[in-house]
């Protein structure tokens, strides 16, 4: 798991998951 | 008063995510297990997956264990693998691209435990360690199924956790190779002593007092604080100062990561019950841990001041959510 300098996050998957994905950073929301 | 109500809006928001996916191969390529992520300086992704994973009626299409993906998610390159004159290890781990472009493979196996320093065009610069040699915790010159590694920049200073074969944090001159320091459990010197089983007497009463001595095997760094947060297998993570040992004093280690008192109040199911396979990034500025836990499959957002957390996303395998988060 990483993320880039604009608050995007990188996920990867061992075992059966074998993918990448990516989670763009949308902004804040309230809980 | 508008100052609290202001801090207290801040608290209460969190941060919002869309998913796409990341990295789509050349269609002649398919994927093995996928087992880290780094992003460098440009906003590209580097992808460290291993093509032993692929089964075998499809060896032949195994990609590279190293994929780069430039921001859009469009393919750049790809290499790495067994060669001569370098050591590439058995399973690959971890990957990490300093701020001067060098990517830092880790791994673990029984024949090649050694992290390589290569360039970015998979040339490799400096692997000068000597593989499978590892003597131990004490030993300064070779490290032991490295999982994963970080250069901090200001100070050019390779951390390596080498918890899969020995239980510490060693710090090398990310230049010269030239040990630096290390530090094991507790900021102490790091031991060979065994660890006793996770449902041994010594550790249940070890995790009762909230500790646990397990080798640390992700490491990263917030840079803003200048702090090294290290994952230690167990439900816990823990910042700590760069120089390791000895600085860890009480009031500058404490915990911030998943334990079952902080999501008290939730469902059962929603509760982390495995975190010694997450691992955690920080956002730019600094604010939220991200903690992924293997059981359940999950991402944890934390507040790094509050040490609130929220679950952002159910475990399933459609798009966005997850099967297994890795270990780095």
């Amino acid at each position: 798991m990483n993320t880039d300098s604009k608050g995007n996050l990188y996920t990867t998957e061992v075992q059966d998951g074998k993918r990448a994905q990516k989670f763009v950073f949308m902004g804040m929301e309230k809980k | 008063m508008a100052i609290a109500e202001t801090a207290l809006a801040q608290a209460r928001e969190v941060p919002k995510f869309q998913v796409i996916v990341v990295a789509r191969l050349p269609a002649r390529w398919v994927w093995g297990q996928v087992s880290s992520v780094s992003v460098d300086e440009r906003d590209h992704a580097w992808i460290l997956q291993r093509p032993s994973s692929v089964r075998t009626d499809q060896k032949e299409r195994a990609a590279p264990p190293v994929l780069e993906f430039d921001a859009d998610g469009v393919f750049v390159q790809g290499w790495g693998g067994p060669g001569e004159g370098y050591d590439w290890p058995e399973i690959e781990h971890g990957i990490y691209v300093d701020p001067k472009g060098y990517v830092w493979i880790g791994g673990n196996g029984q024949d090649r435990p050694q992290p390589d320093q290569v360039h970015q065009g998979g040339q490799v610069r400096d692997a000068d360690r000597q593989e499978g040699r590892g003597k131990g915790n004490g030993d300064t010159r070779n490290v032991n199924m490295a999982a994963d590694t970080f250069v901090h920049a200001k100070t050019n200073e390779l951390f390596v956790a080498d918890g899969y074969g020995n239980k510490r944090i060693i710090v090398f001159d990310a230049d010269t190779g030239a040990f630096k320091r290390m530090w094991g459990a507790f900021g102490k010197p790091p031991s060979d002593a065994r660890c006793p089983g996770p449902r041994s007497p010594r550790i249940r009463a070890i995790r009762r007092k909230g500790r646990n001595g397990a080798g640390p095997r992700p490491v990263r760094s917030s840079c803003a604080r200048g702090a090294r947060v290290e994952r230690r297998s167990g439900l816990r993570l823990r910042p700590r100062r760069q120089a390791g040992a000895g600085v860890h004093a009480r009031g500058q280690v404490r915990r911030a990561g998943v334990r079952r008192s902080l999501v008290r109040g939730a469902p059962l199911r929603q509760r982390p019950d495995r975190c010694q396979h997450g691992l955690l990034a920080t956002t730019a500025r600094q604010r939220f841990l991200y903690v992924a836990s293997r059981s359940p499959a999950r991402i944890w957002v934390l507040d790094a001041r509050r040490s609130s957390p929220r679950l952002v996303r159910p475990a399933r395998r459609g798009t966005g959510e997850f099967s297994t988060c890795s270990t780095t």
